[in-house]
């Protein structure tokens, strides 16, 4: 009887040790969970004609999960904001260098060059090198346009690419958390343990898939989740579903789950997450930076043409219609081949006289007018409110990351606190586990000792 | 609290980030000097320092163009003084001519003299700044005066270029100024100029008209008054030219000094927290390494 106890104990203090080594083992791994041995008595005997029950000894009856689930719910949404405004800042930061204001290099400087080459040609009109001048900032100007326009597609389209990886992502993410839930829902029903590091895996696994897409996530009795992306199931039991892909005339992605699409309109970056994040700054790049450019070079191109039009070349008799500029947006503008081959022709003269220099003044002065935004705003004022606007755009995003920082790090201090390792606890509970071990292997000798008494010493009288 | 391994291992690297980023923030603020190196460090202030750049782009602008109009204004000031001493001197010898008292020679020598007024007021007329015909109107490549016909050595009369093209400066927002005049405003309208008033008076002095002789000189004196009046706006056109390039370097310097306040580092101010963010960083190192080195098992046999 008291041997038996005394095993119970040994076996139970071996296990604690166990899950002691397991904790230890995992102290450094980030998806970990502490797990405790939850030691109980075993069930007492009622004897009779003795007082109370007797005790049998100490089993351990489960080894628990230290986790959270409302930490972990808290931790996926903001972990999901965070990813939004992660890629959001990443992308317009990115803009930013692409126009590289404040600097001396930027495209105002080109632009105020531009405006300038045509006064000095107003002011010298007989003058070749000015003229050439002209010219040289004309293609300065279209280069920096087609260029900004060129890494604004670039971006463009690298996010279509990503976007898709991600998507791929999502769909391996899923396909892993169906087979761990028939996992898990196998060993709590085959053996009614808890399968706690397959649990681990499964959660890590959801994290992830949350800093890429908002999902929320139900737990069923057998220990199954059910994973949906904004109300539409991914994952539920074992079966996963794939996220797919297809894009509208319009050039935005849209995304379905067996043929239900997720959350269209408005907020395209409600969907969340990083992808969340990617279709709203692809939409925005779509929608206001590439437009802008392209409406400003467009601009650009039409008034510096009809004005350049309307005048005469250096030594032209008649009259003849001259662009320019060639293109029609910000992808194609270019000084036109005729003007660079003849600089010449530059038609800085209204009366095809040499030292009539109104025309180019008349370009030059294009700078004054207000005809765009509806006859509100000059091309250099909206160039600035370009620039502005995607100065605030980005410094908010930046705020919006850096308060989801915060949260987020609260949170995971605060699930670190419950599920993580503590190595001093653990060495603690290694010493209690030994002791208690220790004890129960002496009090094994002590009964072994009096059995040897009652066997082998007791009633020596009778050999 | 329930403090555990983790949990101090990454507070740990947390902070060290946050002292790091910090150091580094204050570096790139002092390599750079300014305060704006994104327009997302202030969406604000990077528009208003653009904008104040522009203003100052323009300001050097307008006052480049500015010089330009003055170059060509006092070309235009010297050529009209000479004109006026011209007309003097024409004027000087019809007085003397109208006289009556002279011989037949000194007659012949006005003559001579006047004519040599003459070739003098038609390089005048063909004067050039930077190689373009002051008063040609448009046609600046090509001289405004032209000397027609020529006899027993004397000219007999010279065309003016009717080219009224306007030369403009563009010297301020939405100003322009006029700073050419013709040929036909500074010696008169063609026929009635005051070129061909000299070959007459020249004319008039060979035949010994007297009465004509009194006569031109009064028109002279007509044209003498006019050119005097061009002179006087002339230098009313600069003096207008100081007051626009004065008011426009005020712009340009004040623009300066908001851009340099709006941009510039306050370099002490930035040097300070430099300091203190790499003593915080020190700190936090040093820290870092007293919390986490110790663990329970350096106490355990």
């Amino acid at each position: 009887m008291g041997l038996e106890i005394a095993l119970r104990g040994l076996r139970a203090q071996q296990q604690a040790l166990n899950v002691t080594a397991h904790n230890v083992a995992n102290a450094s791994n980030p998806g970990y969970t502490r797990q405790e041995a939850r030691l109980e008595a075993t069930s007492a005997l009622s004897a009779p004609g003795m007082a109370g029950q007797i005790g049998t000894g100490v089993s351990v009856q489960q080894v628990v999960r230290m986790r959270d689930a409302f930490l972990d719910e808290q931790l996926r949404n903001e972990m999901s904001s965070f990813s939004r405004y992660n890629a959001l800042y990443m992308g317009l930061s990115e803009i930013e260098t692409f126009f590289s204001e404040p600097h001396e290099h930027g495209l105002r400087t080109v632009l105020t060059k531009f405006w300038n080459s045509f006064q000095d040609v107003a002011n010298d009109p007989e003058s070749d090198a000015f003229r050439r001048t002209a010219i040289q900032s004309g293609e300065a100007l279209a280069d920096a346009l087609r260029h900004a326009r060129q890494q604004l597609s670039g971006l463009y389209s690298s996010l279509a690419s990503k976007i898709t990886e991600r998507v791929s992502q999502v769909n391996q993410i899923a396909q892993q958390i169906a087979d761990l839930n028939r996992q898990i829902a196998s060993v709590a029903a085959a053996r009614g343990d808890q399968p706690n590091d397959l649990r681990d895996k499964r959660d890590v696994l959801i994290d992830t898939l949350s800093s890429l897409a908002k999902v929320s996530v139900t737990e069923d009795e057998t220990g199954q989740v059910r994973v949906t992306i904004s109300q539409v199931a991914l994952v539920s039991a074992h079966n996963a579903r794939q996220v797919e892909v297809t894009e509208t005339a319009s050039g935005d992605f849209v995304f379905s789950i067996a043929g239900r699409e997720l959350l269209q309109g408005a907020d395209i970056g409600a969907l969340g997450g990083e992808m969340g994040g990617m279709l709203e700054l692809r939409r925005t790049i779509r929608d206001v930076y590439i437009q802008d450019l392209d409406q400003l070079a467009s601009h650009i191109i039409s008034s510096v043409n009809a004005a350049h039009r309307m005048g005469y070349g250096l030594g032209d008799a008649v009259h003849v219609e001259r662009d320019f500029f060639s293109g029609t947006d910000a992808a194609t503008i270019r000084v036109s081949a005729d003007l660079v081959q003849n600089p010449s022709k530059l038609a800085a003269s209204r009366t095809g006289l040499p030292g009539d220099g109104s025309g180019a003044l008349e370009i030059a002065r294009l700078k004054e007018l207000t005809l765009m935004r509806g006859g509100t705003v000059s091309i250099d004022d909206f160039m600035l409110g370009m620039i502005g606007r995607l100065g605030v755009e980005s410094q908010a995003a930046m705020r919006f990351r850096d308060n989801q920082t915060l949260l987020l790090n609260e949170i995971k201090a605060h699930k670190e606190m419950v599920q993580g390792v503590s190595l001093d606890e653990e060495m603690t509970n290694m010493v209690r586990f030994q002791h208690a071990y220790n004890a129960c292997a002496r009090l094994m000798t002590a009964l072994d000792e009096m059995l040897d008494q009652l066997i082998n010493r007791t009633g020596i009288a009778g050999r | 609290m329930r403090v555990t391994t983790n949990l101090m291992v990454n507070n740990l690297l947390h902070d060290l980030g946050q002292a790091s980023r910090r150091l580094e923030q204050g570096e790139r603020k002092i390599a750079s000097l300014r305060r704006i190196n994104k327009p997302s460090d202030d969406p604000g202030g990077a528009v208003a320092a653009l904008r104040l750049k522009n203003t100052i782009a323009e300001a050097e602008r307008y006052i480049s163009n500015i010089d330009s109009a003055e170059t060509w204004l006092r070309d235009t000031e010297s050529c009209l003084s000479n004109l006026t001493m011209l007309l003097n001197s024409a004027m000087q010898n019809a007085t003397r001519a109208a006289s009556g008292v002279l011989p037949q020679s000194s007659m012949e020598a006005i003559a001579q003299d006047l004519d040599q007024l003459v070739r003098e007021a038609v390089s005048l007329a063909n004067q050039t700044h930077q190689q373009r015909s002051l008063f040609g109107g448009h046609s600046t490549d090509k001289p405004p005066a032209e000397i027609t016909a020529e006899a027993d050595g004397f000219v007999r009369s010279v065309t003016l270029s009717q080219d009224t093209g306007e030369i403009t400066r563009h010297i301020g927002p939405n100003t322009l100024m006029s700073v050419n005049y013709t040929a036909e405003s500074v010696f008169g309208t063609q026929g009635q100029d005051l070129i061909s008033g000299i070959i007459s008076l020249r004319d008039a002095v060979t035949n010994q008209d007297y009465d004509s002789v009194k006569q031109i000189r009064d028109d002279l004196e007509r044209h003498h008054a006019r050119v005097i009046s061009l002179t006087t706006e002339v230098g009313a056109k600069v003096n207008r030219l100081y007051a626009g390039k004065e008011r426009l370097e005020i712009a340009r310097v004040e623009s300066m000094e908001l851009l340099s306040r709006l941009e510039d580092l306050d370099l002490a101010g930035a040097t300070v927290e430099l300091y203190a963010a790499e003593n915080a960083y020190r700190v936090a190192l040093a820290m870092g390494a007293r919390v986490i080195m110790p663990t329970l098992m350096d106490y355990l046999r």
